[in-house]
């Protein structure tokens, strides 16, 4: 009955089998939860409007949201950021009161914060203006997350309050919130997509801004 | 070669988030857990890495099945179904004979 398989024929199967998981897993995965990369800036309150200044710094921002069988990274219980910052700015950034641990250590991921609550709101104001890099003509987030975070340990990363705002499928603004200075961090980030090809494609076709709305880092 | 494809299928889809040391971190682990030799579990654990890494994400959907029906079910059927590929390069005997009796 199960007669002995050839290699080709282990391969053919394995073929199809990939395209039907790829296909599947694209219209199953939260959009969202991908890797992000963009310029910092400072923004400040001036004369009633904010005001950004560059700084030489990017960050790389990870959102992940944990599933069965992607996005399972050991420390995560449910959903969480990995953030790293890099570039000259980064000194700037320490005295504005961020995780030394954010800022360019050893790890290869930098830092990671653990939601403890995020706050969703729909059609949310931009943080920070219309002034930003990749945003086109959006007035509003399609969903913004005011979130806290987990500080168990005395090592554990202190995250403050982070809020991220989901500008298109390619485009996500986050904003570091409750520093030693007044004003916050912010920075338009663009899509640097650890997902393949396939899996993206069908992602970005099947997303629909108006009818499903991010559930990632929602966990209340 | 069964010790490294089946684990391989498995972390396919964790590398997404990884570097290779961590996979095959993660890969030595796995295969201790399997009661697999400390010195033999840590030779092959970046060869598992790696072909992880090679392998599309959606690989890991082929254990993941069975792991729903209880656990370490899916690991043992896809080594069960791996046992049952031939190799690559692999004569069976009958048609050796054949081809010697042609000749």
């Amino acid at each position: 009955m199960l007669r002995r398989k050839t290699f080709a024929q282990a391969c053919a199967f394995l073929a199809v089998f990939w395209l039907v998981g790829e296909v599947f897993f694209g219209f199953v995965r939260s959009p969202f939860a991908d890797t992000f990369t963009g310029n910092v800036y400072v923004a400040a309150q001036k004369n009633g409007f904010v005001q950004l200044e560059p700084l030489n710094a990017q960050v790389r921002v990870e959102i992940i949201d944990k599933g069965f069988v992607y996005d399972r990274v050991d420390e995560v219980s449910k959903s969480g950021l990995r953030i790293k910052f890099t570039g000259e700015g980064i000194e700037t950034l320490k005295r504005y009161g961020v995780d030394p641990k954010l800022l360019g250590g050893e790890d290869p991921h930098g830092g990671l914060c653990e939601v403890r609550t995020s706050d969703t709101r729909n059609h949310a104001n931009l943080f920070a203006g219309m002034k930003t890099e990749y945003s086109e003509q959006e007035m509003r987030y399609i969903t913004a997350h005011d979130m806290t975070f987990y500080k168990v340990a005395s090592d554990d990363v202190d995250c403050k309050t982070i809020h991220v705002g989901t500008v298109r499928f390619d485009n996500v603004q986050i904003a570091f919130d409750g520093l030693s200075s007044p004003g916050f961090v912010f920075a338009d980030l663009k899509r640097d997509s650890h997902i393949g090809f396939l899996q993206r494609m069908i992602m970005k076709l099947r997303f629909n801004a108006e009818k499903d709305w991010p559930k990632f880092l929602a966990i209340n | 070669m069964l010790c490294v494809v089946t684990p391989a299928f498995v972390l396919a889809s964790a590398t997404e988030l990884q570097t290779l040391p961590e996979t095959a971190a993660q890969a030595l682990g796995f295969l201790q857990g399997w009661y697999l030799p400390h010195f033999l579990a840590s030779i092959i654990a970046y060869p598992v890495a790696v072909l992880a890494t090679i392998l599309p994400g959606s690989s890991t959907l082929l254990p993941f099945l069975g792991e729903m029906i209880g656990e370490n079910v899916g690991v043992i059927l896809l080594a069960a179904a791996l046992l049952n590929v031939e190799p690559p390069f692999y004569k069976r005997q009958d048609d050796i004979e054949i081809a010697n009796a042609a000749a």
